[in-house]
């Protein structure tokens, strides 16, 4: 913008004048520049100070914890979810010894009872996901059940005494198979979980100390009340890769 | 006096030739009613902007004290439900009328030269706007708004490269903290409205500019805006403030539901209606690639479109696109957000969940509104996970009704589809103990039906009130019937005035009359306890159904009094109950308090009194 003629401005000198303008107005328009800026730059680092705090523990991210004795994860298969203790840190406020999450706990009764440990939360989005009856497996067994009871002549087929149930989701549909994996697609309503609920590992270490290198879940306890134990770990949701979180 | 008065600030401050400026905007054709969404929004904002500064000046945003706070502006502050009532129902009137205006503006062609810089400050308005009702949903950090926002911001990790980084900043870390709650808030009450505040200075400044756009052919002689347009806007806006303000009176304010807990699953989990239709739509999608496609891709590509409809609409082919494109996008909307709420009314599952999360809330504002309690410094979680009538309602929805099923007869309460355990509901009633009476309902689904006790008993008790009801109410000498109909209505009488429910003076008679046939020889006491008579061949019917027995009955149903004798049976653990008790169940059991408060649930007593105020 030019500025306002002034009347008696000596034409020889304009030269040197426009010069020195010049610069005042690269000099204004910078400082100017800079000091808006200035607060939005010292602003800008604790904005982003989430980003700078990383603290992972040796074994990588979660924590090993005993979920509840063994005995308390019902023995025909159903699952049952059980609450985890541990660490808080809610940025000032500390807390121990305080609930932050939830297991499912399963005995894999097909294959000799193993124990099957899930996260809770929802691979798709981070909702909670529960065990509900499989109406449809139900329905298949009872009319299979049927079948035998009108045709009792010859071998009968072995039963399967697993219970029926999925992990279902109640936001988006998502659903899963007892063993995680996800469910097939029914009755054109798609399955929208990126991939299968996320099984957590056996503890890291023993509850003694030493490397769980053989990967067990279940540990006695100095009484022999076995107990189970897993490595807890929330997840990245929403990817088909299973990346567990800084938590 | 007041004339010199005015002069001279006039003189001092040029004020009213501003006013004069600003009100004598010509509008071609005359003042219109089809003119009115613009200033109704403007409205809407200002009233968000003072309610929300006011609401402002109670609200605490912590983890510890965001529920409590908005707790005690809903249920505590005088005049506050109404006030945070007009906030959240202003804020969906604000989406409501954003749809109408947009619509207009293209419907009208309004987009077009010299007007794309103001469509596009428009379209910049409207994602403020709904970015404001997504940061204001959490703030009152309850089940509902932090179930959404965990959806809505996992969305946000999702997005190729930037996502997790993005993610973990709007979060404030990479879980739900008080440093989520203070952005959130900041967003919300700062950063936001001062964005809006500044697009829609320009907004306005580019509207002045160009003029209204008006719509052809014009059937009047020009008119300005004061007053003929202003009227019609006020009555407008008065119009608008009418309904908010009615919505916040008939629904007292707006929802609060249960402290928000990470820990503990929320399966009533819905976004706000007018983000349904997004919802719907991301369940038509699978897999990381899917995901990403309907959750960015395609919103990305429709906001696109938008952005790009002054362009495209140059040509007159180009505007009916736009007009089509509109038209399919609000169609698609409106048959997404009908979809879900069909697919949420016939999901019953939901009915139970949101059944199950209203009685938490009403447990949580009964116990922040205690008169001889309140919230915890601690915060509303941990008055939640603590205190025993809360844990009592958390082991009802999450233990009992796993088995037990809690339905009227009208399907009112909570449908368990498989109940493997009796129906809860009127336990302690006559018709209750009626039903157990009932030779055809002991063995259906609301008594026995599904436990190993139906096939077990049938020798016994189902035979036995055969015999009972056979005869109807012909009692004949050596017919084997003990009781008739009219006597076993008496008998449920009287276990009715066992479990100390209500009674008036006739059902009292019938009730003394039926403790006699209680008694009668070869009846119940033939097998039951009662008193002195009798003995333990089935549970104790002394006191039956009252406040003890249920309590002892929760704490320990293999107890001698109760199913104790079915020990040594091979399917008493199917048959009968867990315990619940702390003594008979050191490792999960729970305390006095919390069973009797669930007793109390049982026998309909719990009281949750919801303060109106």
């Amino acid at each position: 913008m030019s500025p306002p003629s002034r009347e008696g401005t000596d034409l020889t000198e304009l030269g040197s004048e426009q010069d020195r303008r010049g610069f005042i107005k690269c000099l204004a328009g910078f400082i100017g520049s800079l000091l808006f800026l200035a607060p939005l730059i010292a602003g800008a680092v604790p904005i982003l100070a989430p980003l700078f705090r990383r603290q992972s523990s040796e074994d990588g991210p979660g924590f090993d914890v005993r979920v509840a004795p063994l005995a308390q994860v019902p023995e025909d298969g159903t699952p049952r979810s059980f609450p985890i203790y541990g660490e808080e840190r809610n940025v000032w406020n500390y807390q121990s010894n305080v609930k932050v999450g939830e297991v499912i706990l399963a005995r894999n009764v097909t294959e000799g009872g193993e124990i099957r440990a899930f996260s809770t939360v929802c691979p798709h989005l981070g909702c909670s996901v529960a065990a509900t009856e499989d109406t449809d497996l139900k329905a298949t067994r009872e009319a299979e059940a049927a079948d035998e009871e009108g045709n009792t002549e010859g071998d009968q087929p072995e039963k399967d005494l697993a219970p029926a149930y999925l992990f279902h989701c109640p936001c988006h549909n998502s659903v899963f198979q007892p063993n995680g994996a996800k469910a097939a697609l029914t009755e054109g309503k798609a399955n929208p979980s990126p991939r299968g609920l996320d099984q957590l590992l056996p503890p890291a270490n023993k509850p003694d100390g030493t490397l769980n290198d053989q990967g067990k879940y279940t540990f006695a306890d100095d009484e022999g009340v076995e107990f189970v134990f897993v490595r807890y770990q929330e997840f990245f949701t929403g990817r088909s890769e299973k990346i567990a979180k800084e938590l | 006096m007041i004339h010199s008065l005015v002069n001279w600030i006039e003189h001092r401050t040029g004020v009213g030739g501003l006013m004069r400026h600003v009100l004598y905007e010509r509008v071609p054709g005359g003042a219109r009613w089809r003119y009115v969404w613009g200033s109704t929004l403007a409205f809407a904002f200002f009233v968000q902007l003072v309610t929300g500064v006011i609401l402002w000046a109670a609200y605490s945003p912590a983890t510890t004290t965001a529920w409590g706070s908005v707790y005690y502006i809903q249920h505590e502050m005088t005049g506050g439900w109404f006030l945070r009532g007009i906030h959240h129902f202003m804020a969906q009137a604000m989406v409501v009328l954003l749809a109408i205006h947009l619509l207009q503006v293209v419907w009208d062609g309004a987009y077009r030269a010299p007007r794309e810089v103001n469509f596009w400050m428009g379209l910049v308005l409207m994602l403020i706007v709904l970015a404001l009702s997504l940061t204001g949903y959490l703030l009152p950090w309850d089940q509902k708004g932090y179930w959404a926002t965990r959806v809505a911001t996992n969305l946000v990790g999702i997005t190729p490269l930037v996502g997790e980084k993005a993610q973990e900043l709007v979060v404030g870390g990479t879980n739900y903290s008080h440093a989520t709650l203070t952005r959130f808030f900041a967003l919300h009450a700062g950063v936001l409205p001062a964005l809006l505040i500044g697009c829609l200075v320009v907004h306005l400044a580019l509207f002045r500019r160009h003029g209204l756009c008006a719509k052809l052919p014009l059937k009047k002689s020009d008119g300005y805006f004061w007053p003929d347009q202003v009227l019609k806007d006020a009555v407008a806006c008065l119009a608008v403030m009418a309904v908010v303000g009615g919505l916040s009176w008939y629904f007292h304010g707006a929802e609060l539901t249960a402290p928000a807990d990470g820990a503990r699953q929320y399966e009533a989990a819905r976004p706000e209606w007018y983000f349904l239709f997004l919802f719907q739509f991301l369940k038509l999608f699978h897999g990381e690639t899917g995901e990403i496609i309907g959750a960015i891709v395609i919103p990305g590509l429709l906001m696109a479109v938008l952005f790009a409809m002054p362009l495209l609409g140059r040509r007159p082919v180009g505007h009916y696109f736009n007009l089509g494109f509109l038209f399919a996008v609000f169609a698609g909307i409106v048959y997404l957000t009908v979809a879900a709420f069909q697919e949420d009314a016939a999901n019953p599952e939901l009915k139970n969940a949101k059944w199950a999360a209203k009685l938490e809330a009403e447990v949580a504002l009964d116990l922040a509104g205690a008169t001889d309690g309140g919230i915890p410094p601690a915060g509303a979680r941990a008055m939640m996970r603590e205190h025993p009538k809360a844990v009592a309602i958390q082991v009802i929805t999450d233990q009992c009704l796993k088995c037990h099923n809690y339905q009227g007869p009208n399907g009112e309460g909570y449908n368990n589809a498989n109940p493997t355990a009796s129906n809860l509901w009127g336990f302690g009633r006559q018709e209750w103990a009626r039903g157990m009476l009932d030779p055809e309902r002991i063995v259906s689904e609301d008594f026995f039906g599904n436990t190993p006790l139906a096939a077990r008993e049938y020798g016994m008790v189902m035979e036995f009130l055969h015999k009972s009801t056979e005869g109807g109410n012909n009692l004949e000498e050596g017919s084997g019937i003990v009781y008739t109909r009219d006597e076993l209505d008496k008998v449920a009488w009287a276990l009715h005035a066992k479990a100390g429910m209500d009674m008036n003076e006739e059902q009292t008679k019938l009730a003394s009359e039926g403790e006699a046939l209680i008694l009668k020889d070869g009846g119940c006491t033939n097998c039951h306890l009662y008193g002195d008579a009798g003995y333990l061949g089935a549970p104790d019917l002394t006191d039956w159904g009252s406040q003890a027995w249920v309590e002892e009955m929760v704490r320990n149903p293999k107890h001698e009094r109760m199913y104790g004798y079915l020990a040594g049976w091979d399917e008493e653990d199917k048959a009968t109950m867990p315990t619940f008790g702390i003594e008979a169940n050191p490792n999960s059991g729970y305390s006095d308090e919390v069973i009797a408060y669930i007793a109390q649930w049982v026998r309909g007593e719990l009281q949750l009194g919801q303060k109106q105020e």
